[in-house]
């Protein structure tokens, strides 16, 4: 790769970050056990992607994919290596920690539970779209997954959910 | 939207980047990583972010650069704006020009591919036809310096931050780039009162402002 195409790719990708920071943050905040964690692993990410840069794809919008999907996998490893603390992440960390708590109510509760109740793929699935805010197309990137095969799997999941929270609706039972 | 969907998406843990304080040290972090990983100090360069109603806008703020209009606008912007609108400021640092381009997205995600070009059209006619000049005239100097202070406010714990941590501080921020930031947050209402904000939509805009010392035309 020559000089100049790298010094774009990085352009991109710095304004890739800034621009996915705060949604990063909301993504690995529900993903991880505590508040604070969550500093570990955006750190980590953005460390991850610069060492990857190479692999950014050129599309913005599959870029922004392909940057979820290594905050995925850098959450995968926090469970398995101790991640790198710098004054200034663990500085965020101690933010992180004043933030109010969540407190949800009954209901969120069990529709929580209702989702970690799911296989974990399919978990996971919903939390990108429902929770996240992607298409079912974009998850699969995210994933690294066939489009096909994320549909059927959200599918499955929403079946599934329905099932076990039909009582749940606040209206009454969900339609089926 | 069906009624599982709505109670799966109520449900959600709240996002730790909504909260202003959080998402603003998202970015530092960002910027500090990007630092260590290019070996380079930021040069005098502002990047914001923006989330309305389901749309993001990104705002990039280019320091020192001359401001011209037409085709050598699109070489510092990246794109090819719809609409673009320019004003003169006369602020404490002295006079400043400040542009404002955007161009308006679909967004294929939560309607279907034919209603996201559906709304992304008629919020391209509503783009190109508004008269941005208005918009924008009404923004006083007194706004510009309120939103500078206020700015300057939210920075404050970054750079302190900086200084006890070593980390590289957070690139400094002109009146003309707040001013900047006012025009873009002009366009972004008009959007919203014209009901333009909706799924399906996404507005980008970029902004640049440059010195002028002849004094400009206001």
């Amino acid at each position: 790769m020559t000089a100049s195409r790298r010094d774009a790719r990085h352009v991109r990708l710095e304004a890739l970050h800034q621009a996915n920071a705060a949604d990063l943050l909301s993504f690995i905040g529900r993903r991880v056990r505590t508040p604070a964690d969550a500093a570990d692993v955006l750190s980590e990410t953005f460390v991850v992607a610069w060492r990857r840069v190479d692999r950014m794809p050129l599309d913005p919008e599959r870029a922004r994919m392909w940057l979820f999907g290594v905050a995925r996998r850098t959450l995968a490893n926090l469970h398995r290596s101790t991640a790198r603390r710098d004054a200034l992440t663990a500085r965020f960390g101690e933010y992180l920690r004043t933030l109010p708590p969540d407190e949800p109510d009954d209901v969120s509760l069990e529709v929580r539970s209702a989702i970690a109740d799911l296989p974990d793929d399919q978990a996971e699935i919903v939390r990108l779209v429902l929770w996240d805010g992607f298409a079912v197309i974009e998850a699969a990137q995210v994933l690294g997954i066939r489009e096909s095969t994320a549909r059927g799997r959200y599918q499955r999941a929403r079946l599934r959910l329905r099932e076990a929270l039909g009582h749940t609706a606040p209206t009454g039972a969900l339609r089926s | 939207m069906d009624d599982l969907d709505e109670l799966v998406r109520g449900a959600a843990p709240r996002g730790l980047g909504d909260e202003t304080g959080a998402a603003d040290r998202a970015r530092f972090l960002a910027q500090t990583v990007a630092i260590e990983s290019k070996g380079v100090r930021p040069g005098n360069r502002l990047r914001k972010v923006f989330a309305g109603f389901a749309i993001g806008i990104g705002i990039v703020g280019i320091g020192v650069t001359a401001a011209t209009a037409g085709p050598s606008m699109l070489a510092w912007v990246g794109w090819a704006p719809e609409a673009a609108v320019q004003r003169s400021f006369s602020i404490v640092e002295g006079d400043t020009t400040c542009q404002v381009v955007a161009r308006v997205l679909p967004e294929y995600r939560n309607v279907s591919d034919a209603e996201a070009d559906r709304r992304t059209a008629e919020a391209r006619v509503f783009l190109t036809q508004l008269d941005w000049d208005r918009a924008v005239e009404s923004i006083t100097i007194a706004e510009v310096d309120a939103a500078y202070a206020r700015e300057q406010e939210r920075r404050a714990p970054l750079i302190a931050e900086a200084e006890s941590t070593g980390a590289t501080p957070p690139p400094a921020v002109s009146r003309g780039l707040v001013a900047a930031d006012l025009m873009a947050e002009r366009i972004q209402s008009a959007f919203h009162d014209g009901g333009y904000l909706r799924q399906g939509t996404s507005l980008e805009m970029a902004a640049e402002c440059a010195g002028t010392p002849d004094g400009g035309a206001r």
